[in-house]
């Protein structure tokens, strides 16, 4: 005979097999397994050039995080599937039949558990089998991203990490339903384990964690993420280790899964314990009565009642607003009964108010989160786990009834079907209000307590009510769709997780668009000053849509409602009866489908529409070949007139660009590139109108005779658009444009929308490339620096410009050069900016500012946004001050700083006009002196940018942005001292080793900016090598180099390289050889030191105390390394400490000898970060 | 009154559990009668517009209550063979949302309703009870209470009795004789008792169809002469079984005693002429009934 739990067992197994939702899981692992096999999801390692290694999917590594973040999914199904295999045998009493067999609560248990896990365990298989079919069949080798087949790398995962996981996740949804005997318990944990691990377990980690606490963690978090992330992923450790390592197992490794298997036999025992508990009480009792009632109790049972006829009872079916209500009302008393409720609510709570602490901005500093920003950085998350919670308790009330057995009795009432669903969809809408006003609440209450922030009630209303309520309400509209036309629990759980995990799919393609974005997961961007202006239409017609679909969905649910069990032979409906079905739901669909067809010709009109895309694929085909390489003409000066209607989005240009022939041949014609939003193109030569050939968006301009060397030409322009025009697919960012709230234009032609604002001379290079026609940047060979190198950004040479531009009167206009002029009449504004000093590039930014001012600088804000304007006034006062000693004196009048609403996130410095996105600078928070810093950066432009433009070619970002960073460093030693730099640099390192991509690093004289991981490249890195050549080479040779290389290079017209700076440097260097020795490894080399102390002693002598060790160079690199001993283990500026200087080439090891006339307690290489290193946390020692 | 015209239900996988039924049935008590898993509930579910036939027709006072089951539901007081009752609510918390599902009223209102209703049922000290903590019965009694409630034109009770002590039955066989006097009260049940007591008419059902429709005098007086009953050792019920129609057998004072029916007259040696009962009628309206299966006690 089979023992009994093999019987159970066996059927469990068979039945979860049977289960939708365990088909639906296998359905999205086999969507998973092939969207990994295409490349799209792989370690980000490796050099992302063509022909670059690239990490492979099929590596150890690789399957073992991957499967780690399916375990997710198995958390969900599984442990679920595991729950409600109990919960169905408690709600069908199925319990109380099994009661008097010879199976034993043990048995059911283990029985039940095996069951679910071998399904589950099997589904694992099949994973494991459909990512060796998609790796290895569908793909081959020949895919970068695929290596051989290793059958261990598939195995070892799916053994130590998948199926253990399986186990325990099953034996936790056994647990919770024989603990809890209620369904939404089981949906609760799953999503509470979740929260746990995204807000705790894998992104806690404050520099001041301590390692035992972070191991901790790693051996707590059940997916095991922490540690793949942190001791595998966390710093890239090349492809080569990603593709051949096995998974380096230690300790805390071993420990986690220990736990695993603890915890899952923990959980098993408590359920049978359990189990035992419930065997004892009777099923259709939850909890044990009270007392017991006897069957007699109450009124004397021969005592004769009055008549039934007597109470007078009338029966009439309710109104359909009545029994909303009544239902409704209900609903929300059981519903409010709800334990998981209240601890969802808590940890949601905590996720927003720790969004308050902790966002991050530019450069890896603090942001100052508004009202606003905290709604929409909340968005994704918080529709994520209502839309989850919702689910569980929607479902729930639709199926209570039938879980009730009360279906009969509640059927056949009078009740309106509409009213049963309106009621339980109301009344789980306002759970989703209850909890929206208990976040909105704390964030307030958070955003009040928070030192820096602001609390605003309505921002916080238009994203989480105004917004998010059409989302939810779709959400229960579907899911209440999906129940009643299917009436199973797990199908509509199977759905509704398949449309999120779709829709999560489309939004990390970047797939989604208006039209398919239900939830707005990132679409929204948010600006205190431009409230969702950019792509309102959309916006709005997206939130009609949802509320449209949302009602119609819900018509859908009413009418496929069964609360009459339908018999398949009668209910079979012909053409005619589904035609007459759908007749009813028409209104509404036509009216979904109507907004639909609104939203497609919005976005259609827009900079991603088809018309702006063949626009810009028309202007490269047309163009590329012919003018890549032709003779353009440089500017001489640039007249503007701008007329802005911002709340229109509209403007009209009437302007002039003087060129200039600054080549050696004479130019016969030249290009000049248009956009498509320019209407009403009129264009003039040398004062006469002419009628250019023009075509797919660029004119050809011939002059009657050629334009000699030296010879200048005025063209004339005038045209008027709206820009940008309609909506973007799907609310991407925009760094220019012209909106009600502000204006931002600039001469870069190339702009995030698509489009030009103005004229551009010469063919844009780089309009209508996309993916598939994107080439590799063209290379530059050794000695490239040697020949006239034009500058990397603007014009090849230097203008003069007047730019008048006439706006609303409450609008201030900042733009390059002085303001000559300001005039106000009526309702409108007109303003004169004349750049004397040539410039290469200009911008035109207006909004109605606040403005702070100060020695030759001004500081324009918006007024909520004032919390920095003190740090940025002075920094820019230090800029101009300290810059101007170090670099060369500054050429402009007053240097400028704007801010314009956050629609995108970057910062740029025009001449004597720089501008911040919101979110930068302004909104930066005090830590690590963040304002201070990027303004800093952005100060240090007017040098590194503006007066010393780079040449294009490599390197060009090293010259601008390394030398800013570096900059701010001198900048932030000069204004807050040792210890403030030093964390600034620590930040800098860290960043540089987090975002760097080992493989495919280029020397910094290489870095172009085309592969992964160069971004970090030319700012952190950049700037601390220039920090670390100040070090070695020595601060005043350096400083005197810099200033010399402005000098030379700062009028053109040839534009240096990096080697030209060197050659700089070099002139001034106190020792050339040396110079030649550090910057050859830091600038044409990729070194990195890692050093390792290791022995190290102290003993009392008679001159105090002597210390002793060794110092190991790891890594590469040869630098000169300061070791200190220090008194204490923080110590402040000016602490006591002795230090010694050591030269430690790469792989060697040097002993240290130090005597200290106080007691050390610990030893530290580089004390005050001046030297880019890996691993300096074990180059410390403590006595 | 309720006509019920050539009602099928077949389901799925081909399982016929109504097969063409007809039924007329007028104001008063109308028992269904049947086995288990003779279709009794299925034909109630279908009365209360819980499940759509496959085939047929039923009207109410000439409405067809299969085209528009909202007809009904309006007028109906139904009680399941099985149901369940939420249990975090309390009694009367259950009671009272029923109630105001059905829409019903009452003068002094549907709190004092519901009080009244329970008191009816004898759950007035329970009331504030949860659910969660009530016996089967008394769930059973918040059933009929509901059921009960409002001024249904059909009530349909399906085996209201399981689960009821013989106070509670009594109790329930009052207020469903009393709501009987002016509207049409359908009686499931598998008890010979139920009907004996409560029905002057009453349909027997078997297989999924109706195997007679008739008055407990109607079905008794057809056997009248034809039932005895005798003395049998154990060994001896199976073939007497196969010789005759037997119709119950039980024991009295430890020794075996069958009933049965003769259509002749011509009773075996040992048995006496006995008064025929509904249960005889029952089992010979049926068909027959397997001897040594349904000994029961002799208390019984």
């Amino acid at each position: 005979m089979r023992s009994c739990w093999r019987v159970v067992a066996g059927s469990e197994f068979v039945l979860t097999l049977k289960r939708p939702l365990w088909w639906v899981l296998v359905g999205l692992l086999t969507v998973l397994s092939f969207g990994i096999s295409t490349g799209s999801m792989k370690v980000n390692s490796g050099d992302s050039s063509v022909g670059g290694k690239s990490a492979w999917v099929t590596s150890e590594v690789s399957i073992t995080y991957l499967l780690s973040i399916s375990l997710l999914l198995y958390l969900f199904f599984a442990l679920m599937t595991a729950g409600t295999a109990v919960l169905r045998d408690d709600e069908q009493n199925t319990l109380s039949l099994l009661r008097p067999t010879r199976l034993t609560p043990a048995e059911y248990v283990l029985g039940k558990s095996v069951g679910v896990f071998g399904a589950f365990a099997l589904a694992g298989v099949v994973q494991v089998a459909l990512m060796v079919l998609c790796n290895h069949l569908l793909h081959s080798t020949a895919d970068t991203w695929i290596g051989p087949l290793q059958p261990a790398a598939y195995v070892l995962p799916l053994l130590t990490l998948l199926l253990p996981n399986i186990a325990l996740f099953v034996s936790v949804g056994v647990l919770t339903a024989l603990a809890s005997r209620r369904a939404v318990a089981v949906y609760i944990v799953p999503v509470f384990v979740l929260l746990v691990c995204m807000f705790f377990l894998w992104d806690f980690e404050p520099t001041w964690l301590p390692t035992w606490l972070d191991g901790g963690l790693m051996i707590a978090d059940p997916f095991a993420l922490r540690w793949i992330l942190e001791t595998v992923l966390a710093a890239d450790r090349g492809v080569d280790f990603y593709n051949h390592a096995r998974l380096p197992w230690d300790g805390v490794m071993v420990g986690n899964r220990v736990l695993v298997v603890a915890t899952t036999a923990a959980a098993t025992w408590l359920a049978v314990r359990r189990c035992r508990s419930v065997w004892r009480t009777p099923t259709a009792s939850r909890r044990k009565p009270r007392q017991a009632v006897r069957a007699g109790e109450g009124r004397n049972a021969a005592a004769v009642p009055a008549p039934l006829a007597t109470l007078g009872q009338r029966q009439r079916a309710p109104s359909v607003w009545r029994s909303i209500v009544t239902v409704a009302t209900f609903e929300l008393r059981i519903l409010a009964r709800r334990p998981g409720l209240y601890l969802f609510i808590p940890l949601l709570l905590v996720f927003v108010v720790s969004k308050i602490w902790g966002v991050e901005g530019p450069f890896g500093t603090g942001l100052i989160v508004t009202a606003g920003s905290l709604g929409v950085e909340a968005v994704i998350l918080l529709t994520t786990l209502i839309c989850l919670a919702l689910l569980f308790y929607t479902v729930e009330s639709l199926h209570r009834e039938r879980a009730q057995k009360l279906d009969g009795i509640y059927f056949s009432t009078p009740i309106a079907s509409s009213a049963l669903v309106v009621g339980k969809v109301l009344a789980n809408f306002a759970v989703a209000l209850f909890v929206l006003t208990v976040l909105t609440a704390g964030a307030l209450l958070g955003l009040a307590a928070h030192p820096e922030s602001t609390a605003a009630v309505t921002p916080l209303l238009l994203v989480w009510w105004v917004l998010l309520l059409p989302t939810l309400l779709f959400w229960i509209a579907g899911v209440s769709a999906v129940y009643a036309a299917t009436g199973h629990r797990l199908v509509t759980y199977g759905v509704a997780f398949g449309g999120l995990v779709f829709t999560g799919y489309g939004l990390v393609t970047n797939e989604l668009s208006w039209l398919t974005n239900w939830p707005l997961w990132g679409t929204l961007r948010w600006s205190d000053i431009s409230v969702f202006e950019l792509n309102r239409t959309a916006l709005v017609l997206n939130r009609v849509g949802a509320l449209v679909l949302a009602a119609l969905l819900l018509q859908a649910a009413i009418r496929v409602f069964q609360r009459r069990t339908r018999d398949p032979l009668r209910s079979r409906l012909g053409v005619a009866g589904r035609l007459r079905a759908a007749r009813g739901l028409a209104p509404l669909g036509i009216g979904a489908l109507g907004i639909l067809i609104a939203l497609q010709r919005v976005v259609a009109a827009g900079p991603d529409g088809d018309r702006a895309k063949n626009f810009r694929e028309d202007y490269r085909k047309a163009h590329h070949d012919t003018w890549l390489r032709a003779a353009t003409p440089g500017l001489a000066d640039v007249q503007l007139d701008l007329d802005l209607e911002p709340a229109e989005r509209a403007f009209r240009v009437d302007g002039a660009y003087t060129v200039v022939n600054h080549l050696t041949k004479p130019i016969p014609r030249f290009a000049v590139t248009t956009a498509a939003h320019f209407r009403d193109v009129h264009w003039t030569l040398g004062g006469e109108r002419i009628e250019p050939e023009s075509k797919a968006g660029l004119v050809v301009i011939e002059p009657s005779k050629p334009l000699g060397p030296g010879a200048k030409l005025t063209l004339g322009f005038r045209y008027r658009g709206k820009f940008p025009a309609g909506s973007s697919r799907h609310g991407m960012k925009a760094d220019q444009f012209i909106l009600p709230s502000g204006v931002v234009l600039t001469s870069f032609g190339l702009s995030s929308v698509g489009a030009t604002a103005f004229p551009v001379v010469g063919y844009m290079n780089g309009v209508g490339v996309d993916r598939d026609n994107k080439t590799e940047p063209r290379r530059f060979f050794p000695g490239f620096h040697e020949r006239r190198l034009d500058p990397y950004l603007g014009s090849p040479t230097t203008f003069t410009s007047r730019i008048r531009i006439t706006g609303p009167a409450d609008f201030t206009f900042n733009s390059v050069g002085e303001q000559t002029s300001d005039q106000t009449e009526g309702d409108r504004r007109t303003v004169v900016w004349e750049a004397k000093e040539p410039v290469r590039f200009f911008n035109v930014v207006g909004a109605r500012y606040q403005v702070r001012r100060g020695k030759g600088v001004a500081v324009f804000y918006d007024q909520r946004h004032p919390h920095n304007v003190d740090v940025m006034l002075r920094t820019l006062e230090a800029a101009r001050k300290h810059y101007g000693a170090w670099f060369g004196e500054y050429p402009y009048a007053e240097l400028k700083l704007s801010e314009f609403p956050a629609l995108a996130t970057y910062a740029q410095g025009f001449p004597s006009n720089i501008t911040f996105a919101e979110g930068i600078g302004f909104l930066a928070d005090g830590k690590l002196n963040a304002a201070m810093g990027i303004t800093a950066h952005e100060a240090a432009h007017q040098w590194w940018a503006n007066l010393l433009t780079p040449g294009e070619g490599p390197g060009a970002a090293v010259l601008a942005e390394s030398l800013s960073h570096f900059s701010t460093l001198l900048l932030l030693e000069q204004l807050k001292g040792p210890d403030e730099t030093r964390a600034f640099a620590k930040m800098l390192e860290r960043r540089y080793l987090k975002n760097r991509r080992t493989d495919g690093e280029r020397p910094l004289s290489r870095v172009d900016g085309s592969r992964e991981g160069d971004t970090t490249l030319f700012y952190e890195k950049g700037g601390m090598v220039f920090w670390m050549l100040m070090h070695q080479a020595g601060r005043e040779p350096l400083l005197k180099g810099l200033k010399s290389f402005i000098a030379q290079y700062r009028n053109g017209p040839d534009y240096p390289a990096v080697p030209d700076l060197l050659r700089a440097l070099r002139a001034h260097a106190a020792d050339g050889p040396d110079f030649d020795r550090l910057s050859h490894q830091l600038f044409e080399q990729v070194v990195l030191p890692e050093y390792r102390l290791t022995d190290t002693t102290k003993r009392r002598v008679d001159a105090g105390w002597q210390l002793s060790g060794t110092l190991r160079n790891a890594g590469t690199g040869d630098f000169d390394v300061r070791v200190a001993a220090v008194a204490s283990a923080h110590p402040a500026a000016g602490a006591e400490r002795c230090e010694q200087s050591l030269r430690v080439l790469a792989g060697a090891t040097v002993s240290i000898a130090l005597t200290c006339p106080f007691e050390p307690v610990e030893v530290v290489v580089d004390p005050d970060a001046q030297v880019l290193q890996v691993g300096r946390s074990a180059a410390r020692s403590t006595l | 009154m309720l006509q019920v015209r050539e009602l099928g239900k077949t389901y799925p996988g081909g399982v016929a559990a109504l097969k063409l039924v007809d039924l007329d049935v007028e104001n008063g008590m109308f028992g269904l009668l049947g086995p288990n898993g003779a279709g009794k509930s299925t034909l109630m579910k279908i009365l209360a517009g819980v499940l759509e036939p496959s085939s047929g027709a039923v009207h109410l006072d000439d409405m067809d209550i299969i085209a528009d089951p909202t007809f009904v539901r309006a007028r109906l007081g139904y009680l399941p063979q099985d149901f369940g009752l939420n249990p975090e609510l309390t009694g009367e918390q259950m009671l009272r949302y029923l109630l105001e599902l059905k829409g019903v009223s009452a003068p002094k209102g549907i709190k004092h309703l519901s009080h009244e209703l329970l008191e009816r049922v004898n759950l007035t000290e329970a009331r504030g009870r949860k659910v969660g903590t009530y016996s089967g019965g008394m769930k059973q009694r918040v059933g009929i209470a509901q059921a009960i409630a409002g001024d249904p034109r059909i009530v349909i009770v399906d085996e209201p009795t399981v689960g009821l002590d013989p106070t509670e039955r009594n109790r329930l066989y009052g207020l469903l004789a009393e709501l009987a006097i002016d509207r049409i009260v359908i009686l499931s049940t598998h008890l010979v008792e139920d009907i004996a007591i409560l029905c002057p008419r009453f349909a027997l059902i078997r297989r999924g169809s109706v195997v007679a429709d008739t008055t407990p005098s109607a079905a008794l007086a057809k056997l009248a002469g034809g039932c005895f009953e005798g003395a049998v050792d154990r060994g001896e019920l199976a073939s007497l079984s196969e010789q005759h129609r037997v119709t119950r057998s039980f024991l009295v004072a430890g020794q075996h005693r069958v009933r049965l029916f003769v259509d002749d007259g011509d009773a075996p040696a040992g048995f006496t002429s006995a008064a025929p009962t509904l249960e005889d009628a029952y089992h010979v309206l049926l068909g027959s009934v397997d001897a040594g299966v349904d000994i029961e006690a002799a208390s019984a």
